[in-house]
Parts: structure tokens; C-alpha cells; sequence
């Protein structure tokens, strides 16, 4: 079985994070990027499925710059078979666009599966899984818990409000992960040897019109200083004129 | 926050080398360094499912090859492991660590096909470990003239006497004994190493009470009551088991350099993040003032001199080229200095340095197992001396 798995290169949410100089982005420096949490669970579901098959192929893909491949070699060292780089210099998509790039690649690789995570936590969309399965034609099933396959049938967990929903449906689909699915393995030693070795082709993204346009970006207002009042009655005038709370 | 000693590693080892360090320390951590305290408190042996994560890591087969299901690693992937999980946990690093260069270590180096086949895939899983009963309740450094004795009777041995101070011993399958097996041969040509399954008949295991350092490694006691084990049993050749155990001991020593050092690189940080936080006379950080500058500098200085050391004994390890001197030199030195700067840490932070929470105090009783464990200072600068005198 073909299986292709989406990540992207996000900045540590616990990263401090600057704008850039244009008002419309981020400012890379100084931030520590990593591989988008919830794509790991869909790298070790990959893995996981193919050990359980005994057999398989593991494509790793990644929309960006050169920096990418950082992450793309982690999930080689995972287990990943081989890497591509959708190489657009490492621009900001939004959503849409990206799955039309993606999309685009697809069409000249074999595939049945395309695992991805339920979003990326930098813009926190959540819309690439189902425009992808969407410009496909695919089945989709998004924010998956549990899945297993059945030689050609997938059926896969969803948490829903106050439940869980189960989907089964025929390959080929685009299925997102979420956080419980697995426990994603760190790579050992010799992943990450092996990973050396194995392909890692940059191809030129397909140019796309962006489908949305990032006017602007700014940081929350930062909060006013805490201020230490004289007496009860400052204080309850306080929350009653100015925080207008009681 | 960055630990200070990767900036001095990412210019002294390749790429990939420095992708598994940093695995390995994300791992120590996310998994170890949250637990470490209620681990301490609790008086526990590091838990079996701390263990079971490394052993998925790869951890206790790394220096073993690939077709015996190791990870194909060398003595630098080795010490990478001490200095990451090292700087949280001594004694936590010393398992995998222990389980590889005196457990499978020897194996390796001196097992016939037949024992390697038979153990190191298992070894290197972490599905069982090996410890080295080297040291003996009347014997230490005087090792290579164990009181401990092994008899051939027949077409097997019996192996009689007790061995302590035996690193995970809790969790051992086996243990390698270093026996006297021919008293009237030469020093050195008088012993003999032998692989004994812990649960053979004879064999009683006693975890060592009141060690108040290295709290989470096991250290067992070792008793052999007339234990008949086959002569297939024999590591290495007869009488050559001292052969054995200095050959072991050579690459387990830049190991315990890398727990040292592990120990200075975690008290550097710590000094240096509270000396900007600790504010005293009129409003200062105490880092502004010169004597704690001093400690840290000092620190930093050992830090990035002896890690550099350290990596070099590694490359001529890993190439073959290591004399015992020069192993015996980075461990004597990086434990000493790390034990003399994290007591003046200590000093510099002041009353904080004796609650268990702020690690230091962790760092400080560990560091004297470096100084002694795995040869001690004392007897190794006998070893140091050795090509300095003009005359024997």
C-alpha cells in the first residue's frame, strides 16, 4: 500500500513569537520550529499500519522551504520510507491553496492513503485534510482517534459531542489525526543513520493564487500592569467603575 | 532554556550524532526530569516503565551491532547518552549505561558467536540486562585477585563466594563473574570470567542497603553458593578473565567522565539562571557580583574544555587508538573538577543548594561515585603514572 504523509514545519508553541518587519508574518528569528504535533500522530499511524500489513511505502511530504527537510529527515529517522520538499521557498499558505498544491504533486505519485494531522498548530485552519480528500475525490474522515484497515476498508474513531462516531468506508481517503490516536515514537540511532540514506527529493511547488490574503498580524495587546489599591472601598469602586464587573 | 553544553557539542560532533542527543535529551526531559523528585522521595529503583522507554529508544543496545539488534553505535553515541540524560540523573543514565559497557561490553568484546547470538539480541532490546561482578567485599581495586573462586570438577565448575557493589544487579538475568581459577599462575593469568544465569541454583542477589548516592541504580550483593555452571560458561579464555575485565573497564570509564561532566553542565545552568534571579543588596542580581561570575565562569571553562577532551578519547576509542591512560586521565579529572566547582555552586547559591528540589545537592553526593566507581582516582593515577617514570 501506498501511504503518504502531510507535515508541516511550525514555530514551538512555547515559542516567543515576533512580527515581521511587513506587519503580515512572523519573524523566524530567535523561534524554535518543529514538526506540527498532531502530523506526528499521522507519521506513526503510517508506521504502524505498514508493520501491521508486512508490507507498504511511506511518502513523506512537506510544503515549504529548505529548513523543512529538518523535519522531513525526523520522520525519515521515524520509520518513512522516502521525503519530498514541495519546495516554495517557505511562503505562508493558507489552507486552501495548500491542498491545491498538494493536490497538484499527488496526481504524479501513487497513492491510496494520505494521513495528516487535524491541523497545523501555527494558524490553527484546520481546513487542508478535507480540501484535499475534496480536490481528490476522496473519502475523508477528520479528527480520527482509532483506526484500523480491512484490506481496502478503512473504519476509523471520531470523538463527537458527547460520544464517538464510527466511519468505515472503501480506500482511497484523506484521514486527519488527532491527539490519542498513538503515541508517536521518538527516532532510535539507527532511524536516524538510516535516515541519511534514504531519498529526499525537492520538487517546485505548483504555482497557485493564494486564496486568502494575509492583511495583517499582531500581537495581543499586552495586559496593563497590575496596580495595588489603598482600601476596600478604592477597591470596590475600582471593580464597579472602571472593570465594571460588580 | 538551551542547555549551555549543546552549544559547545553541536561544534564538536557530526549532524546526526547531534540529532540523536537532542532526541535523547527531549526524552530525559519530557520523561525523566519531571519524575526524578517523587522518585527520590519515594526511595525507588528507576521504574520498570522508565526502563521499558528506554529500552524502546534503542538505549541498552546502542553500541551493539546491527545484526545482533543493536543500534550500531559507537563509544561517542555512548557518552552522548550520558551527558543527556546525565545532567538530570546520574544514576538514571548509569542503567542503560552500566547494562552496556560492563554488562554487554565484555560480550562483545571477548563472546564466542554461540554467546553473542544467545544474548545480545535480548540485551540490546532491554529484555534483559548483564552486570559485572567485579568487586568483592574484601576486594576493590586490588580486582584482578578475586577471593571469589571457581573449581572445575569434572566437565563443569563451581563457583563459590560473593560479589558486591554490582551495578544493576535488580534487574540483572545474568552475571559475569571474574573468578581466581588458577591461584598459583602469574598476576593477571589467574582468573577467569564466567557467564551465570542469576536465577542458577546457588545464586542469591541482595540489593546493598544505606548507599545514599546514585538512589535510583540498583547496587546488588552477590552471593555464589557452590553454583556448577558448564565450561561453555567461560567469557574470553581460561585465566585470561583479567584480560576480560580491563578491556571492559577502559571504554567504561569515558562513560563515567560523561556523567561527570553531565553533573558540572547541569550546575552551570543552574547557577547561572538563579544568579540572575536571586536579587540581593541593594536590588542586585548576585550574578553581577565577581565570586559568583568566578563559579560560573570556572564551570563553563570545565564544561567546554573537558567535554572537547572527552569527545577526542572518544574518536580514538571508536579507532582503537585510546591507551588506558588516557581514559583513566579525562575521568580522574573531570570527576574531581566537577565535584570541587558543584560544591562551589552550591556555595554561590547559598541555603536553596540544600533542598533536594534545586538538584544540586543530586549532583553533589553523585559526583563522588564518579571519583571512585569504575576505578578509583586513587588507583588510577597509578595507571597515569606508569609512562611518566623514567624507571620502573
Amino acid at each position: 500500500m501506498e501511504i503518504i504523509v502531510c507535515v508541516k514545519r511550525v514555530p514551538a508553541t512555547d515559542s516567543k513569537v515576533k512580527i515581521a518587519a511587513d506587519g503580515r508574518g512572523l519573524d523566524p528569528a530567535g523561534v524554535e520550529f518543529l514538526m506540527n504535533p498532531y502530523d506526528e500522530y499521522a507519521m506513526e499511524q503510517a508506521i504502524q499500519l505498514r508493520e501491521k500489513a508486512g508490507a507498504g511505502t511511506i511518502t513523506v511530504v512537506s510544503l515549504g522551504g529548505a529548513d523543512a527537510q529538518k523535519e522531513l529527515r525526523q520522520c525519515l529517522a521515524m520509520g518513512a520510507d522516502k521525503a519530498v520538499l514541495l519546495d516554495d521557498g517557505g511562503k505562508p499558505n493558507d489552507g486552501c491553496s495548500t491542498a491545491r498544491i498538494v493536490a497538484a504533486w499527488l496526481k504524479t505519485v501513487p497513492h491510496e492513503l494520505v494521513l495528516c494531522g487535524r491541523q497545523a498548530v501555527d494558524n490553527d485552519e484546520g481546513q487542508f485534510p478535507s480540501r484535499l480528500a475534496t480536490l481528490l475525490g476522496f473519502a475523508c474522515a477528520t479528527e480520527v482517534v482509532a483506526l484500523t484497515l480491512d484490506g481496502k476498508v478503512f473504519r476509523a474513531e471520531r470523538d463527537i459531542e458527547g460520544g464517538r462516531e464510527v466511519v468505515a468506508c472503501p480506500l482511497p481517503a484523506v484521514i486527519s489525526c488527532n491527539k490519542g490516536l498513538n503515541e508517536p515514537r521518538s527516532p532510535s540511532l539507527k532511524g536516524i543513520m538510516a535516515a541519511k540514506k534514504k531519498p529526499l527529493d525537492t520538487v517546485a511547488a505548483t504555482a497557485v493564487e493564494p486564496a486568502l490574503e494575509f492583511v495583517s498580524l499582531m500581537l495581543p495587546p499586552e495586559k496593563p500592569p497590575g496596580r495595588i489599591v489603598g482600601s476596600v472601598q478604592e477597591l470596590v469602586a475600582a471593580l464597579r467603575n472602571e472593570a465594571k464587573v460588580i | 532554556m538551551p542547555r549551555r553544553i549543546d552549544h559547545y557539542l553541536a561544534t564538536l560532533v557530526p549532524e546526526e550524532k547531534l540529532d540523536f542527543y537532542a532526541v535523547v535529551r527531549d526524552f530525559a526531559d519530557e520523561e525523566i526530569a519531571p519524575r526524578i523528585l517523587k522518585w527520590e522521595r519515594e526511595h525507588q529503583l528507576v521504574p520498570d516503565d522508565a526502563i521499558a522507554k528506554m529500552g524502546e529508544l534503542g538505549l541498552f543496545g546502542l553500541p551493539i551491532a546491527e545484526e545482533y539488534g543493536g543500534q550500531g553505535g559507537d563509544m561517542t553515541d555512548l557518552v552522548l547518552m550520558g551527558l543527556a540524560i546525565g545532567y538530570h540523573s546520574q544514576s538514571v543514565a548509569i542503567t542503560p549505561g552500566a547494562a552496556i559497557s560492563l554488562g554487554a561490553k565484555p560480550l562483545q568484546l571477548c563472546g564466542t558467536d554461540a554467546q553473542k547470538k544467545a544474548h545480545l539480541p535480548d540485551l540490546a532490546a532491554g529484555r534483559r540486562m548483564f552486570v559485572f561482578g567485579l568487586s568483592e567485599p574484601g576486594r576493590g581495586s586490588d580486582a584482578a585477585n578475586p577471593q571469589v573462586t571457581a573449581v572445575r570438577k569434572g566437565d563443569h565448575w563451581v563457583i563459590s563466594g560473593e560479589k558486591c557493589w554490582s551495578t544493576n544487579a535488580h534487574w540483572a538475568s545474568h552475571v559475569i563473574v571474574h573468578a581466581l581459577t588458577a591461584p598459583d599462575r602469574p598476576h593477571g593469568k589467574r582468573s577467569t570470567c564466567f557467564i551465570v544465569p542469576m536465577d542458577e541454583k546457588g545464586v542469591f542477589y541482595q540489593e546493598m542497603s544505606g548507599k545514599r548516592v546514585w538512589t535510583m541504580s540498583s547496587t546488588g550483593s552477590i552471593m555464589f553458593d557452590e553454583v556448577k555452571v558448564p565450561s561453555d560458561a567461560i567469557l574470553g579464555e581460561e585465566n585470561d578473565g583479567f584480560k576480560v575485565m580491563v578491556t571492559t573497564l577502559n571504554g567504561g570509564r569515558l562513560f563515567v567522565a560523561s556523567l561527570a561532566l553531565a553533573s558540572a553542565a547541569f550546575a552551570l545552568d543552574k547557577l547561572r539562571v538563579y544568579a540572575e534571579e536571586r536579587i540581593q543588596f541593594d536590588d542586585k542580581p548576585i550574578g553581577r557580583f565577581q565570586r559568583v561570575q568566578d563559579v560560573v565562569i570556572d564551570l563553563d571553562i570545565l564544561v567546554e574544555r573537558n567535554v572537547t577532551w572527552l569527545m577526542h578519547c572518544c574518536r580514538l576509542y571508536d579507532e582503537g587508538r585510546l591507551d588506558r591512560e588516557q581514559a583513566a586521565k579525562v575521568k580522574v579529572d573531570s570527576s574531581r573538577a566537577a565535584s570541587e566547582l558543584v560544591a562551589l555552586a552550591m556555595e554561590a547559591a547559598g541555603g536553596v543548594a540544600c533542598l533536594d528540589e534545586f538538584g544540586l545537592m543530586r549532583h553533589h553526593d553523585d559526583l563522588f561515585v564518579t571519583r571512585v566507581g569504575e576505578g578509583s582516582n586513587f588507583a588510577l593515577k597509578d595507571l597515569i603514572v606508569r609512562p611518566l617514570r623514567l624507571r620502573d
